[in-house]
Parts: C-alpha cells; structure tokens; sequence
C-alpha cells in the first residue's frame, strides 16, 4: 500500500509541475541547468523520501479496510517532513553537482550561505508546501479508497 | 559514460518501463474478460507493484528526456508542445485511473471483495495506454 500510494504521490507531484513549467515556456532552460545525473538524483531522493513519509503517515491505518481516522493529521505532519527532508536533499544535490562539475567555483561561505537560508526560511516555506501537498494527497488517496471499494 | 551514452540509456529505460506497463496492463486485461476476478488477483497485485516501479521509472525519464532537448525543447504553443500537453492530460487521466484500480486490487489481496468492476478499469488502463504510446510516437517522430 505504502508503494503504490507513495510512488502515486511522487508521480501526482512530478506531473503538476510540469504542468506549470511547462506551459510558461521556462522549462527547457531550468532542465538543461541541471546535469542528466543530478536531475535523475533527484527525482530518487524525492521518490525515496515520499515513499518513506507514506509508509509512515499510513502505518497502523487499515486504509483497506476503510480505517482512516486520523490519516489527515498524519498526512499533514508526514508531508511536512517530506517537503523538509526533499528540500535539504535538493540542496545538498545541487552542491554536489557544482562541486563536481566546477570545482572550486563554490567557496565556504556560499556554502554556509545557502545551508543558512535553506535550513532557515527555506525549511519553513518546505514545511509549510509539504504539510498542504501532504493534505491535498491524503484527500485524494481517500477518495481513490472509496473508488476502489466501488470497484471491488 | 559519456553524456551521449547516458541519454540513450535514459531513453532506453524510458521505452522499457512503457513496454511493460502497457504490455502488462493488456495481458491483465485479457485475462480478466477471460477469467473470475477471484482468478486473477495473484497476478494483478504483482503487476500492481511492477506498474508503480515503471510509473516511477517514467515520469523520472520523461524529465529527463525533456532535460535533453535543453533551449531546444519546443513551444508549448507549437504542434509538437500540444502533443505533449495531451500526453501529460492522458498521463494524469492514468494516475487517476490507476489509483482506485491499484488500491481495489490491494483490497481484493486482503478481504474476499469480489472484484466486480475489474474488467473496466484494466480496460481503461490499456486505452489510456494505448493513446499515451500513440501521443508519444508522434512525439518521437513530429
């Protein structure tokens, strides 16, 4: 259940912003900054970190069984985390990239710099998108559950 | 690796993880007009999982794909960027299709439902599939 609901949300997520990059024409140039091993790096932090973040907003829940008390609370917190957690990845994975691409361009306090705004303002801003996608994703995986029970 | 190598191995699995949904999904469909729901579930809850891997697998290839084209990459405008804003519209119709299916299946595994609506959701995957390989030949070829 963890997979299928938390590889979803990662697929729903990817969709929507290409939804919204692409159509504003800026998608080509923001993709070809980014190397094909960074960008693919990536997408497998988020799908890793989204498929933990379900797993655990989900465990204890018999969604089958249509046990959902308390899955938007759980969401909301586990979203959070998710947004945070895909955030400091995202980070990290950029500065990686320019370590190895361009070394030496990226001096120590650029770096303190950016862990500063990313672990301060940016970590709040994270939390704040992760717990409202957490929430809108958990509304939809319930209604998903309600469909399924029509189904079979 | 060159950066040549890595896009074709980038495509490649691209083409792979296609195959096996779509060829997944019309044996699945098959088997389900052929056979009771109750039959079918071993085999549908395993192709549940492989289904989710390759959606994986996709949309992180897909971007990649279009993180190849870099300034290049067509106008949304263009024909080929309406092409592909079709594809992306038949893509989320898939994702919202497959979640309900998915999670049927999963309850099927785990209670004695009976499955009833099985056959007309597996035979919408396949279609949607079916268009999105289309949308995405033309975008090969367009």
């Amino acid at each position: 259940m963890a997979w299928i609901l938390g590889t979803f949300h990662t697929a729903a997520v990817g969709l929507a912003l290409l939804f919204l990059a692409y159509p504003g024409g800026g998608l080509g140039v923001t993709l070809a900054s980014l190397s094909t091993v960074a960008g693919l790096a990536i997408f497998l932090a988020l799908w890793t970190i989204t498929v933990f973040a379900t797993s655990r907003a989900i465990r204890g829940l018999d969604l089958a069984a249509g046990a959902s008390a308390g899955y938007h609370r759980r969401a909301l917190r586990w979203g959070a985390l998710n947004g945070v957690l895909f955030l400091w990845s995202f980070a990290a994975l950029l500065a990686v990239q320019q370590l190895v691409t361009a070394p030496g361009t990226l001096s120590w306090q650029s770096i303190l710099l950016g862990a500063g705004f990313v672990g301060g303002i940016g970590s709040l801003f994270a939390l704040t998108i992760g717990a409202v996608i957490g929430l809108v994703l958990a509304s939809i995986d319930l209604a998903g559950l309600a469909l399924a029970r029509r189904i079979g | 690796m060159d950066h040549q190598q890595l896009v074709l191995a980038v495509r490649y699995l691209h083409v792979a993880a296609m195959a096996t949904t779509f060829g997944g999904a019309l044996l699945i469909t098959w088997l389900a007009w052929r056979l009771p729901a109750a039959r079918i579930v071993d085999v549908a809850l395993r192709y549940e999982q492989l289904f989710w891997l390759a959606i994986g697998v996709l949309v992180m290839t897909g971007v990649g794909n279009l993180g190849a084209f870099g300034d290049g990459l067509p106008a949304p405008a263009s024909g080929w960027g309406r092409a592909f804003i079709a594809k992306l519209v038949l893509i989320a119709a898939l994702l919202i299709v497959s979640l309900p299916r998915s999670l049927a299946v999963a309850r099927m595994a785990a209670t004695s439902a009976s499955g009833a609506g099985v056959r007309s959701i597996y035979t919408a995957t396949s279609g949607l599939l079916a268009g999105i390989v289309a949308l995405a030949l033309e975008l090969a070829h367009g």
